[in-house]
């Protein structure tokens, strides 16, 4: 089993490896007169290169006993989860919901879903931090935020 | 006598009464963010800045430089009175500063880190005023080449002191580099990896990046664990610190000071540098260093002012070179850049108004931090009690309003969500951010100078190294390369105190 330097660092090579192969197509040009290409085509080699570094730095260390440590051992990782998809929705919503509505919708969501909040606190904190951020971003500030179905 | 003059005018600048406004905002929401763990001023300024295209750019510029010395302020508060830093520049002040609490010196602790703070910044603000222009004048002779061998000698130093191996902070800055390609090549005019976005035609923007990899991974990070915390139960008196706290913390105040405002200066260093380097020393030249993490008013004093003289000197190599030395100074640049004003050399001539009002208003700043930090503590305390299940929305809504407004645009959104997991994921593996958004910055800028050194020599590399002041950064750079190669000294480094995400 591969320790966590080792997949990170393979995931970086191969990360670099797309850039530096996707860079070549716009033109690397000379070196008197480097073309569009040329800083991300050196980029992703030095990533490359970085990379194979930091694996061969990880080997070393596997024999001295560095083993795969889970990182999300031990972490409540799902609360995040969650959280990372309520905003994905949050986004693809955002403009047909309007900002109000889509806004209490996810600060309710969060206030019950992650660390479960009384209704009462989930209900006053979704409305309030919907509207008090409206009326400092929109009416204040003159922050363009969509009206979504709210547009009357 | 020129200076003064420029003094004068900055503070004619500063004492109109909407800059005055901005510039308590700024300290105020500066306080608040430092108090608050969770939310540092990196992500804070971020959310912030596109709010601020409402507004003129001295007075922006003003507001978050508020932001950001006031949150060195508050994040003093925490580390005090609940163990736990507000932000990471204040992690050293935990061990001295709790103690105190513990021991019912809660309040010298506090008075004597907002009096230590105000001295310091003060003179921190002295040693800009004086170093920055000159520094400037030099910086107008620099070419091309020089640039060039300025940001990787920059980029290497920042890499150098980067926590999670050298070789993993380099990988990040070159991933940087890469993100700051992104978009239209401003030499040939077509663009590159814009995946046929729109948005990203004008490259990728810094704000939704440093949101997510500071912000969005922040909240990621803390919603895993435990929320579990609980604020020492003690009262608050005496602010003031006596005679004898006084006597002890005066010059451990000075010395803080000078520290900060010399490792603030370096590209890579930061509060969190100075802070360690400031504590570690004041312990080595005290007479009872066995007091140190017992509680010693020294602990405090010294690591304290120490990251508000850093937080100052910051600002000169970005508004001199054009070089940010860490994150927070990068979205300084990217707020320049924003309000249509280049860092760099050529600033202080052509908005002096921008640079002298910020200087003035970095003086009347502290005064009102001061007047802020020691009456309002009961304040600060009683919103260090909102818990983080219930603050923790809030954050995330102002980054989401802060992403979308830059461009009223949900691709600003998804991007800011994607580096959000990105930085939990990085975090996760032990890969710092902070290089990655420098050489993100910085990379448009490295490229160019790269592109124009080769351009103008016909492709002759040697340019770089027989052009003095550019050799000299570029040696400088392949030692601080290769010194973790050798065994005997990559032990030595490693004790290096590292800078953190400072989220």
């Amino acid at each position: 089993m591969f320790n966590n330097d080792q997949i990170s660092s393979a995931a970086w090579f191969f990360i670099g490896l797309l850039i530096l192969i996707f860079s070549i197509p716009y033109g690397l040009g000379e070196v008197h007169s480097p073309g569009t290409g040329f800083m991300p085509f050196y980029t992703g080699l030095a990533m490359c290169a970085l990379s194979a570094l930091i694996f061969m730095e990880a080997t070393r260390a596997k024999k001295s006993g560095a083993k795969w440590e889970n990182p999300l051992k031990g972490t409540l990782w799902v609360k995040p989860l969650i959280a990372l998809v309520a905003l994905t929705v949050y986004a693809l919503l955002m403009d047909k919901l309007g900002f109000i509505l889509a806004t209490a919708l996810l600060v309710g969501f969060l206030l019950r879903g992650i660390h479960p909040q009384k209704w009462s606190v989930v209900i006053v904190g979704a409305f309030l931090t919907s509207l008090v951020t409206y009326l400092v971003f929109q009416v204040w500030l003159k922050t363009q935020l969509p009206a979504g179905i709210l547009s009357f | 006598m020129e200076y003064v003059a420029s003094l004068i005018n900055g503070f004619s600048v500063a004492f109109q009464p909407t800059t005055l406004l901005f510039c308590f905002i700024g300290v105020l929401i500066g306080t608040l963010v430092g108090v608050l763990p969770g939310l540092g001023p990196v992500a804070a300024i971020s959310l912030l800045l596109p709010a601020t295209l409402a507004i003129t750019p001295v007075n922006a510029i003003i507001m978050l430089a508020g932001i950001y010395y006031g949150a060195m302020y508050g994040g003093s508060t925490t580390s005090i009175l609940l163990n736990i830093p507000g932000e990471a520049a204040s992690v050293i002040t935990c061990l001295d500063g709790y103690q105190m609490a513990r021991k019912g010196r809660a309040g010298p602790a506090l008075g004597i880190s907002a009096f230590g703070s105000f001295i310091a910044g003060t003179l921190a603000i002295v040693g800009m005023m004086l170093v920055a222009p000159p520094l400037a004048e030099m910086a107008l002779k620099f070419g091309p080449p020089e640039y060039f061998s300025l940001i990787i000698c920059g980029l290497t130093l920042v890499t150098f002191l980067a926590k999670g191996g050298m070789w993993k902070a380099l990988l990040m800055a070159a991933f940087g580099l890469f993100l700051g390609s992104i978009g239209m090549d401003t030499l040939m005019g077509a663009t590159r990896f814009t995946l046929d976005i729109p948005e990203l035609t004008d490259g990728l923007g810094l704000v939704p990046v440093i949101m997510g990899l500071f912000g969005v991974a922040e909240v990621l990070g803390n919603l895993e664990k435990s929320m579990e915390r609980s604020i020492f139960e003690t009262k608050i008196t005496n602010l003031l610190p006596t005679l004898k706290d006084w006597a002890a913390s005066i010059f451990p105040i000075l010395r803080g000071s000078f520290i900060g405002f010399f490792i603030g200066v370096l590209p890579g260093g930061g509060g969190i540098l100075a802070t360690f380097t400031s504590y570690a020393i004041e312990k080595r030249v005290s007479k009872h260093p066995e007091s140190f993490g017992e509680g010693a008013i020294e602990g405090v004093a010294s690591p304290e002012s120490a990251n508000n003289s850093a937080s100052t000197a910051t600002f000169i190599p970005l508004l001199t070179l054009g070089i940010p030395p860490n994150a927070t100074m990068a979205i300084f640049f990217g707020a320049l850049m924003m309000h249509g004003l280049q860092p760099g050399p050529l600033l202080i001539k052509e908005h002096p108004d921008m640079f002298w009002g910020l200087i003035a208003s970095m003086y009347i700043g502290n005064i009102m931090l001061l007047a802020l930090n020691l009456p309002l503590i009961g304040l600060w305390v009683k919103i260090l009690k909102v818990p983080y299940p219930i603050l923790f929305p809030v954050i995330l809504i102002f980054c989401l309003i802060g992403a979308y407004s830059l461009n009223n645009s949900v691709v600003e959104v998804m991007i800011m969500i994607i580096f959000g997991f990105v930085g939990y994921i990085l975090r996760k593996f032990k890969y710092e951010a902070a290089p990655l958004i420098l050489a993100m910055v910085l990379g448009p800028r490295l490229e160019t100078a790269l592109r124009r050194s080769l351009l103008l020599q016909q492709g002759d590399m040697t340019i770089f190294f027989t052009r003095p002041i550019s050799a000299i950064l570029l040696i400088v750079a392949i030692i601080l390369i290769t010194v973790p190669l050798v065994p005997k000294l990559r032990k030595k480094v490693a004790t290096v105190p590292k800078e953190d995400d400072p989220s």
